[in-house]
């Protein structure tokens, strides 16, 4: 029975072109410089900070461009490579050599995973010598008694979190362009997907709170959706995540994963050229 | 384990044994039919042709056998392996029709991705890279990204995609398309030899006298049917006549006074009996 089982090389082979392609692509330049230069620029933004600290609105302003462009990357990348190379027959030549099809998928998603990753350790290595320089600079000042201490481990934590966030919703979309015909419908669906998953846990309470039947069922389906505020780190000096919790957060986001694969490949498989 | 079915006969290259494929149409509507129970079978060795006008089913056929699409009914079988077994398709080169390949590699990095895929040794690889670049006639162009290729340069480095795991089998989806004369004469030229190399190789074309000219066996498709199917020999027989192209007219006769004055015949040019045949097969079927 071969049904599950992977080649290791053929999907290390499928990984390393599409990071390839993403990588040659403007587009995917584009938003790195553009998240790049908005993390770096997060220290001229610093008059709009509605009275919080400065590093906090940095470490806010930088995580919020992460987030923001790290979310579109995790959409719109599995939808061009797999709904995309679909659409457009390239799949069809490889697909057409002794390639399973679960090796194509679990492929393109470690590809799509490894330069989420790359992104968002850039971007977090960026924003972290941004606030050090600036702790620097603030540590004799006044103002520097209500600035959190951010650490390096604070950082790679909150990274490591937004990763496992844009993995587990690159893992939904996936599974949503073996479904759609094509990318733009994998993209739509994959920004609904995001939306409401940042807005599951308020959605659920609400509807489950009004007693109604049809409430309740609509509450029970919201709760199906993946639950991207698990993913929000504390600030320092706040109560922080204990490390069990992490590992909760990583076990729910590896859950889902697993779910958003194994879905990609059994509609992959079925799916006709 | 994939369950195989009892084949139509003696192992074949390729097979479609009773095949049906539907496509649905949506909305209660009947499903589209763009096979019907056919039987194809391609020997091993030589070069099989695949004619019909559009819409026969002729690459609906192709990608059956490439496992690409699944059948409604029926079986189709590589060497006596289901098709949609990926091992089994190790043994298959693939040429689509209208050619699409990834616009960000340089043609010489795909071939490199596709060797790989297709387990070709790392020791050969950069040898066998350059092998079948220059059979293509594609060596200046091979560092370029596939984006700038025209429309004949991607059906060259298709072929070479194919060529390049040396398969013992080529399935060719309309290979001439949008190649210019002497492209078409070149490819020509390649799938005679590799035949001579003992490949089976099928292939669809529209240019029938191409395919007159290059195959050992063809089958014509239409409606979803296999309406003609027959051995080189059917239509070579039928076109025993010189054709004499380019010489002016009062050399013709004067070659065929030489021919007749030696107890030879000439007789009319019927080189485009394929043609012939073709068109008879496909008008009746329309009937």
């Amino acid at each position: 029975m071969r049904a599950f089982a992977i080649d290791v090389g053929r999907v290390g082979l499928i990984a390393e072109d599409t990071i390839r392609e993403v990588a040659r692509q403007r587009l995917f330049a584009g938003f790195v410089i553009g998240a790049a230069g908005l993390v770096a620029g997060a220290h001229a933004l610093r008059d709009f900070n509605f009275g919080a600290p400065e590093l906090v609105f940095l470490v806010d302003c930088g995580f919020g461009a992460l987030t923001m462009f790290g979310a579109v990357l995790a959409i719109v990348l599995p939808a061009q490579c797999l709904a995309g190379d679909g659409e457009r027959r390239v799949a069809q030549t490889i697909l057409a050599g002794p390639v399973h099809r679960g090796d194509f998928v679990i492929g393109k998603y470690l590809g799509i995973v490894a330069l989420i990753g790359l992104f968002c350790a850039a971007l977090t290595m960026i924003l972290a010598a941004l606030v050090w320089l600036r702790q620097g600079e603030l540590s004799g000042a006044a103002i520097g008694a209500r600035e959190p201490d951010f650490d390096l481990s604070w950082f790679a934590r909150h990274a490591v979190l937004q990763w496992m966030k844009l993995s587990l919703l690159a893992a939904v979309v996936l599974w949503l362009a073996t479904l759609a015909p094509g990318p733009l419908g994998a993209t739509v669906a994959g920004f609904l997907v995001f939306l409401v998953g940042h807005l599951q846990p308020v959605a659920e309470q609400i509807y489950r709170r009004s007693g109604t039947l049809a409430a309740e069922s609509v509450g029970r389906v919201i709760g199906v959706f993946p639950d991207f505020q698990l993913f929000a780190e504390r600030l320092p000096g706040n109560p922080e995540l204990a490390t069990t919790d992490f590992f909760r957060v990583a076990s729910y986001a590896a859950g889902y994963i697993a779910a958003g694969c194994a879905l990609a490949i059994h509609c992959f498989r079925r799916r006709e050229f | 384990m994939t369950a195989i079915a009892p084949s139509c006969g003696p192992v074949a290259a390729l097979e479609l044994c009773e095949v049906t494929k539907e496509y649905p149409s949506g909305c209660g509507r009947m499903p589209l039919r763009a096979l019907d129970r056919v039987n194809l079978r391609v020997g091993l060795g030589g070069i099989f042709g695949l004619l019909g006008p559009n819409g026969s089913g002729k690459s609906t056929a192709l990608k059956l056998l490439l496992g690409l699409l699944a059948p409604t009914s029926g079986t189709c079988r590589i060497f006596g392996l289901p098709s949609e077994v990926p091992e089994a398709r190790r043994v298959i080169g693939y040429v689509p029709d209208g050619p699409a390949y990834p616009r960000y590699l340089t043609g010489r990095e795909f071939l490199r991705f596709m060797a790989r895929l297709t387990g070709v040794s790392r020791s050969g690889r950069e040898g066998r890279l350059m092998e079948v670049l220059e059979w293509v006639g594609l060596q200046d162009a091979a560092d370029r990204r596939i984006g700038g290729y025209s429309r004949g340069m991607l059906q060259r480095i298709g072929l070479a995609q194919a060529l390049v795991h040396n398969p013992r089998i080529l399935i060719l989806d309309e290979p001439t398309a949008g190649v210019d004369a002497v492209g078409v004469t070149a490819i020509d030229s390649l799938l005679t030899r590799l035949r001579a190399e003992g490949r089976t190789i099928l292939l669809t074309s529209h240019l029938l006298g191409s395919l007159e000219r290059i195959c050992d066996e063809v089958a014509i498709l239409a409606q979803g049917r296999v309406v003609y199917a027959a051995p080189r020999s059917a239509w070579v027989s039928r076109s025993s006549g010189l054709r004499v192209d380019a010489l002016p007219a009062p050399e013709q006769i004067a070659l065929r006074h030489w021919v007749e004055a030696r107890g030879g015949k000439v007789a009319a040019a019927s080189a485009d009996s394929l043609e012939r045949i073709y068109g008879e097969a496909v008008r009746a079927a329309v009937r």
